[in-house]
């Protein structure tokens, strides 16, 4: 199981495919084709064309077009993106591509595929390649292989986490039985993920750019704390024999939740996947929904069935269950929930922390703070503030404090000494300090002209700020 | 005299992307638009007013792909009518409608089929027809199923079907060939239906 590097003479053709494929260079899409053919045309007339167009492709296969989906290796825009996943059988049996279609890449999947096969003849597990500026990262799921290939620079570990989240994600659709049935059975498993492309391409972003996925943690909601409890206990009131679990949320973050049962908690791994879900799926937000879910996490041989319904515009509870036929009982606690929240006069203050939730650093009155991330290490939630400025201005600057995150994070949680307690990082563009302790980790980003000692006393005042505070996280 | 009041459960059932949700979001809600890929089964009501009768309508939509077809047994359980799509330029989806049929007689004996054929408008268009009427009609005999065409963009027939459902219904409550479900809340009471054996027979 050690870490296998391929030699860079190996992996050089593979690194010349990526680059100097420019034969077939005639790969404009359609929709852009007939744009330069119709010139000047009026302007209503053109968008009618497009609009024409995009219904001929939706018919053809029921939905609209994915994006990106005509490129593949003979398209050098394919080549630009900076990271790419796939998702392939053992057997190299394309099902799913990030970007293009994954049946035209058959063949740069099976490539994949005899990378893995190759390292895996001699008993051993290729977890990554690297090439020039390319990254391969793989990992083995029986029947499933995963593999990323990135130019960005991310450490191994948070690309390999990735790529666990997003194999969660697929056992959350199917069951790990599932998946594994319908391969002994030599079925497609494509046919039975039909219509995950989206749920993946919508994960696969997140996970680029949440902080609680990075952190491996739940956001927790700001809300005043004794609202947050009343709300905790009309969850925790409303219940039924088949009820495990109660979840209010709003977005991708927690207003609250109860668990009914003694079973064990859920992972952050599997609110995730329920989350992406709901975020995905705008039908959610017109009716109540009841649908079969796997939390990998909490059992990946069998479906939970979770309720889904809004209360309000951006409030969304979830009642998972263990019964099939519980729907119409899990229908009538949502209606005394929601009458409940009504009687305590909950609702109005709650739908305005819904709409105020989001806090910049200098609601914390710590000087000097530019960004920080706080986790609990106990419970798993997290909080942290929105870009403000320099951040806040370009994308550009968010990404490339959350690659500068990706790197510190991981290199105190997964260096192979014993784990910093501190950890002091300075550049030409910033200083971020980090203290880890058993309860809670903070990371906290200064400007790099900053001295040491404010940054020290800032860092202290924050601390204090965050465990006084009881608003901004779940206590 | 107050109006009786009577639980009606529908369920949607079809090929995926044959436009089930288009179909009840029509009806519910008066709009069409992008809908996405259904997952599980979303559940909607509405009321609606058949003579001295106040129905109200309990649409189960379901998802129409493949990975779905075993649980969706669970949505269908118990329903008073089923309505069965297939798009009308897809031959396709029209081979689901009698898999769908078939397993709805074997199950739900007393259940009223509605063979639905959505995308009407891509018709008037001047699309062509991807199944012969004849066809249609025979396997609507063969499981004694009603016969509608709807467009969920233009609206047409999407209400008369969900009013015809209705209607039939009540007819058949009426007649004393199905118990009535005089609940006197609104809420469906799964226990008290689970009750009540249906008698069996179509009209």
């Amino acid at each position: 199981m050690e870490d296998t590097k391929i030699a860079e003479n190996k992996t050089t053709t593979t690194t010349t495919t990526m680059t100097n494929n420019d034969s077939n260079s005639s790969s404009n899409s359609e929709i852009d084709n007939s744009v330069d053919n119709l010139g000047g045309g009026d302007i209503e007339d053109l968008s009618n064309y497009i609009l024409s167009k995009i219904d001929e492709s939706s018919t053809a296969t029921g939905r609209p077009a994915r994006k990106y989906s005509e490129q593949d290796t003979s398209t050098p825009e394919w080549f630009d993106h900076k990271k790419h996943f796939f998702i392939l059988s053992f057997s190299g049996k394309p099902i799913y591509s990030r970007y293009g279609d994954e049946v035209a890449l058959n063949t740069f999947m099976a490539s994949l595929s005899a990378m893995s096969s190759f390292v895996e003849s001699s008993n051993d597990e290729l977890r990554y390649i690297t090439a020039g500026n390319y990254q391969f990262v793989f990992i083995q799921k029986n029947p499933l292989n995963l593999v990323c290939i990135a130019n960005t620079g991310e450490p191994y570990q948070m690309i390999k986490q990735q790529l666990e989240y997003i194999h969660a994600l697929i056992i959350s659709v199917l069951t790990q039985s599932n998946i594994k049935a319908v391969f002994e059975a030599k079925y497609d498993l494509r046919d039975l993920l039909g219509g995950t492309d989206k749920y993946l391409d919508n994960f696969i972003h997140q996970t680029n750019s949440d902080f609680s996925i990075l952190l491996n943690s739940v956001n927790c909601l700001r809300l005043n704390n004794n609202i947050r409890n009343s709300i905790t206990n009309i969850l925790s009131n409303r219940k039924c024999d088949s009820l495990l679990f109660s979840y209010l949320i709003s977005g991708n973050k927690l207003i609250s939740s109860v668990k009914h049962k003694k079973t064990p908690s859920l992972k952050s791994q599997d609110i995730h996947i329920v989350m992406n879900y709901v975020l995905s799926t705008s039908s959610f937000r017109e009716s109540e929904s009841w649908i079969p879910i796997c939390l990998p996490n909490y059992n990946n041989t069998g479906f939970l069935h979770l309720y889904i319904c809004y209360l309000y515009a951006d409030v969304c509870l979830l009642l998972f269950s263990n019964q099939a036929e519980s729907f119409y009982q899990l229908s009538e606690i949502k209606t005394m929930i929601s009458k409940d929240l009504e009687q305590e006069s909950i609702v109005d203050e709650l739908n305005r922390s819904v709409a105020l939730h989001d806090y910049t650093t200098s609601f914390t009155d710590v000087p000097n703070l530019l960004h920080f991330l706080y986790k609990n290490r106990s419970s798993n939630y997290s909080t942290y503030p929105i870009f403000s400025p320099p951040y806040s201005i370009h994308k550009k600057e968010k990404k490339r404090l959350f690659r500068l995150y990706q790197h510190i994070i991981n290199h105190v949680n997964n260096s192979s000494n014993k784990p910093h307690k501190y950890y002091y990082h300075t550049s030409a563009t910033e200083t971020i300090i980090v203290a880890i302790s058993n309860h809670h980790e903070l990371y906290a980003t200064f400007s790099p002209l900053e001295t040491k000692k404010n940054v020290f006393e800032s860092f202290t005042l924050l601390l204090q700020w965050i465990t006084k505070d009881n608003s901004i996280i779940i206590q | 005299m107050t109006k009786a009041k009577i639980d009606l459960k529908v369920v949607l059932l079809g090929y995926a992307s044959v436009g089930k949700t288009c179909i009840v979001t029509r009806y519910t809600s008066g709009q069409f638009g992008d809908t996405h890929t259904t997952i599980g089964g979303a559940f909607s009501s509405k009321r609606v007013v058949v003579g001295e009768t106040e129905v109200l309508l309990g649409i189960w939509d379901t998802a129409g792909t493949e990975r779905y077809q075993a649980v969706n047994v669970s949505y269908y359980r118990r329903a008073n009518a089923a309505i069965v799509c297939y798009d009308l330029t897809n031959r396709e989806s029209w081979d689901k409608v009698t898999f769908w049929a078939e397993e709805l007689t074997q199950n739900e004996p007393d259940i009223e089929i509605y063979i639905v054929g959505t995308k009407l408008d891509l018709i008037q268009q001047g699309d062509i027809k991807a199944v012969p009427e004849e066809e249609v009609k025979q396997t609507a005999r063969r499981y004694k199923a009603h016969i509608f065409e709807t467009s969920s963009r233009t609206g047409e027939n999407v209400s008369l079907l969900f009013q015809t459902i209705a209607e039939d219904f009540c007819k058949r409550t009426n007649n004393g060939t199905t118990p009535v479900n005089t609940n006197p809340s609104n809420v469906v009471n799964v226990n008290t239906q689970t009750q009540k054996k249906k008698s069996g027979g179509c009209c």
